[in-house]
């Protein structure tokens, strides 16, 4: 195996290279969700089924924090389905007293809650197939890496697109020169503040199925604004 | 697996119909939801196409259209839409349209007609409205007048002579097709002029012309002409302003008919317009402090019609401009014509078309160079007594600050006012300016309108280029803040009455107002409604594109809100006001109103840095 996929921000050059040598797999799940394939890599992104995925996390810090709860949604171009979203609380194992509380997240709430392993047959049931979207990469990627090698040593990675640095290379491309000049910082990027730019309403509460959801209707918001369905999957992804 | 969505049901439970669901069933209703985004300007919903879902506007707004294209309602956020296609085949009767960048929850159409089943009062809203949308698509009286196209009052072709053909012979057309103007067009179909009734009475007959005379020599040339796309209570206002009685209706270049006041008057009567009709043939002060009592009555349908706020505030302001003009006008009959040349002004909130009810008087005289006061100072001195007096029995109150004609320091001869103006503009004093930004909102209302004109330019074309005079007014603008506190929670003021509340004028629309008047100002705009101000400031690029909207969203937001708690205490038989207590609202009036306070705190924020950072 490649060392280089345990590195931090790593993903493969090829995606369908890295989803053959998966495909292999001798983890039931994680070779029928490889098996499924990135076929919608070749699709244009308004053709694409897209799955919205979130996760809420004990802290930023992949290596000692834990995935405290998962929500998705499916959605495409036109609609974001409801009826298909899901979410997760997760029990984490043991919490540190810092951590007591996350996004409103109780101890009691998830000492009850299943343990990752557990729901990861339909987790990935669930994503198989479908391009996955998220608001800011590196969470779900590193969270899920980690994961990976922790439950099968073996690296879980998928192609992703990321509404955060899309509305960053959308702004970037769309400022005027001069401030690009003058390195005028771009506005905030961060879900809510990004949401309002294209006048979607704010959600009061968020945890990990809202946001994932506020993160669909941000891509069909993108997709009109900057015409991006007739592009490529493969162009968008990271 | 039924999710709990709670974000979506509270987004619901505060509308009709879906207040009247049990929690469970708005819960399940919620996990059934499909979300879907469109930009302003695209179809939701084309005619005929099948249609699966009840739409409900999360956010944004739509514009609902009958079969004929023909605007038909427009709903703003908490609204649903589609029902009537749903009822009726499954296929699209009311086309839609997104008038602002949008988001829908789609309702699939088993679980809509389940719950009208199963549910009355949920039915029961369907029924209602479906009864009223069809009666209103069919009748076009019970439509209120912001949406009614005008088109809707043309009832026939128009009666179309060429400039050659006589009097008399334009006269039998126009008795033979009981209309009351005939179109001159030239041979290639343009426009020329009309003739109406009164123009034959009075061109015709009472000088004796020759009947044989070319209409030519006598039809009205100098026309107002309105696009066939305009509404209703457009052409109202242009009819009232302009006092015209006949409003040619164009489809570019073509003539599509005309419309008169009379057609209009029969469309709506019983509103603003015949109110102001009234105000303006009335004889006596007595008979017009008579007429104001129906202010609030009129005000009232206006609201209730869900007229916009910026219509709300064009019509009272032509109401209490004609109480001014009218006023002015039966006072001369009893001193006499004037000595020299006078024009009465308007200021505040009746020269920006923003007038609500519960505003004093504020006005004053610009009167000829030629006047002096040791001769002429008594007349105009019993005149604005008269004025003034006369229009606080109309329901105008006597101003508290004094801005008002029957002050002497606000008679001013034309040079003067150019001078006061000079003065505040190049020796801006804060603290003087404080009271007088008010005369930067100037209109005129009777005599000599030109010479208000003239002012506005003066002041435009002045106030632009004064660095420490846009700094002294932005730093006056800054002084009203918000009622915010830290944590965006609002911050109340005991009122009257002992209630915790906020007043909305003072902390909301007058703070906002001031914002926009120096951006007015700073960019060179002779316009006074801040609606129309914000309209031409976005034409420079002293803000971002998307900030007029923030604002002028802020703005129309807390003018109808305004506007409705006043119809409330109205029809509550309450003092109108202008306070506000936010635990009346809905939390999501209660979220809305913060947002448009939070738009305003960012605009002063952008108004110190803009004008004030050096000072």
């Amino acid at each position: 195996m490649d060392n280089r996929l345990k590195e931090r921000g790593y993903a493969p050059k090829v995606w369908a290279e890295f989803q053959q040598s998966m495909s292999g797999s001798r983890q039931q799940d994680l070779k029928r969700f490889y098996q499924a394939g990135f076929g919608y890599m070749d699709e244009k992104l308004n053709d694409a089924p897209c799955l919205a995925i979130d996760i809420e996390t004990t802290g930023l810090n992949p290596e000692q924090d834990k995935i405290v709860s998962v929500g998705l949604v499916e959605f495409d171009s036109a609609r974001v389905y409801l009826p298909t979203a899901k979410y997760w609380l997760v029990n984490p194992g043991e919490l540190s007293d810092t951590s007591i509380v996350v996004h409103g997240i109780t101890h009691s709430d998830v000492s009850s809650a299943p343990t990752i392993d557990s729901i990861m047959p339909e987790l990935l049931d669930a994503m198989a197939g479908r391009l996955c979207v998220v608001h800011y990469r590196a969470m779900e990627r590193e969270f899920f890496r980690k994961l990976g090698f922790a439950l099968w040593s073996q690296p879980w990675l998928f192609p992703v697109i990321d509404t955060f640095a899309l509305e960053a290379s959308c702004l970037t491309h769309s400022q005027r020169w001069f401030n690009r000049l003058l390195g005028k910082p771009l506005p905030s990027l961060r879900l809510p503040d990004t949401r309002l730019r294209y006048h979607l309403p704010e959600y009061e509460n968020h945890n990990a199925l809202v946001d994932a959801i506020a993160t669909a209707e941000l891509l069909q918001a993108q997709m009109q604004k900057w015409r991006l369905g007739d592009r490529c999957v493969k162009e968008l992804c990271q | 697996m039924s999710i709990e969505l709670p974000d979506i049901e509270r987004a619901m439970t505060d509308h009709e119909p879906f207040c009247w669901l049990p929690a469970d069933a708005l819960s399940d209703m919620a996990s059934s939801i499909e979300v879907s985004y469109k930009q302003a300007g695209e179809v939701v919903l084309a005619l005929n196409e099948p249609i699966h879902h009840l739409y409900f506007v999360r956010s944004g707004e739509v514009e609902i259209f009958r079969r004929d294209g023909s605007l038909y309602n427009r709903l703003p956020a908490g609204h649903v839409f589609g029902q009537m296609g749903l009822l009726m085949n499954a296929k699209v009767r009311f086309p839609a349209t997104t008038r602002k960048d949008s988001l829908f929850y789609l309702i699939p159409i088993q679980l809509f007609m389940d719950y009208c089943e199963k549910y009355s009062e949920f039915g029961d809203f369907f029924e209602v409205n479906e009864h009223s949308i069809l009666e209103q698509a069919i009748q076009v009286g019970k439509d209120d007048m912001t949406t009614v196209p005008v088109t809707e009052l043309i009832t026939s072709e128009p009666l179309v002579v060429t400039p050659d053909t006589t009097v008399a012979e334009c006269a039998i057309r126009i008795s033979e097709n009981y209309i009351a103007a005939a179109v001159v067009q030239d041979k290639h179909g343009i426009l020329l002029g009309i003739v109406t009734d009164s123009d034959l009475r009075a061109r015709v007959i009472a000088k004796s012309l020759p009947y044989d005379t070319p209409v030519d020599d006598i039809m009205s040339t100098e026309l107002l002409v309105m696009d066939q796309h305009a509404y209703l209570h457009e052409v109202m206002l242009v009819m009232l302003r302009n006092n015209t009685h006949h409003v040619p209706i164009m489809d570019d270049h073509r003539v599509l008919g005309v419309v008169s006041l009379l057609d209009v008057v029969a469309h709506e009567s019983q509103n603003s317009l015949l109110l102001v009709r009234s105000i303006l043939s009335s004889e006596s002060i007595d008979s017009l402090a008579q007429l104001s009592k129906q202010l609030p009555s009129v005000y009232e349908r206006l609201v209730n019609e869900h007229a916009t706020s910026h219509m709300i505030g064009s019509a009272m302001s032509v109401i209490g401009t004609s109480f001014m003009q009218q006023m002015a006008k039966l006072v001369e009959d009893e001193l006499g014509p004037p000595p020299v040349p006078y024009c009465l002004i308007a200021l505040g909130s009746l020269a920006r078309d923003e007038q609500l009810l519960v505003t004093d008087q504020d006005n004053a005289l610009i009167l000829s160079d030629d006047y002096h006061e040791a001769i002429h100072g008594a007349y105009f001195e019993q005149f604005s007594n008269m004025l003034c007096e006369g229009l606080d029995r109309c329901g105008y109150p006597l101003c508290e600050g004094l801005i008002m004609a029957s002050n002497p320091k606000w008679r001013m001869r034309r040079s003067e006012w150019r001078d006061q103006f000079t003065d505040w503009i190049e020796n801006p004093d804060p603290k003087a300016l404080l009271n007088a930004s008010i005369f930067f909102d100037l209109v005129a209302v009777h005599g000599k309108k030109l010479w208000a004109k003239e002012l506005q330019k003066f002041i435009a074309t002045k106030a632009k280029n004064s660095k420490p005079f846009l700094a002294s007014l932005a730093r006056n603008a800054l002084k009203r803040t918000p009622p915010l506190g830290v944590f965006k929670n609002f911050v109340l003021e005991e009122d009257g009455r002992q209630q915790k509340s906020l007043n909305i004028k003072r902390r909301g629309t007058a703070p906002l107002t001031d914002i926009i008047r120096v951006h007015a100002l700073a960019t060179g705009s002779i316009l006074q409604n801040s609606f129309e101000r914000l309209d031409d400031i976005s034409k420079t690029k002293l803000l971002p594109n998307e900030k007029y909207d923030e604002l002028a969203n802020a703005l129309e937001l807390l003018y109808s809100m305004r506007a409705r708690e006043q119809m409330l205490a109205i029809r509550e038989k309450r003092e109108p006001n202008n306070n506000i207590a936010p635990d009346t609202l809905s939390l999501t009036r209660q979220r809305s109103l913060k947002e448009a306070f939070n738009v305003i705190t960012q605009a002063q924020r952008f108004l110190k840095y803009r004008y004030t950072a050096n000072g």
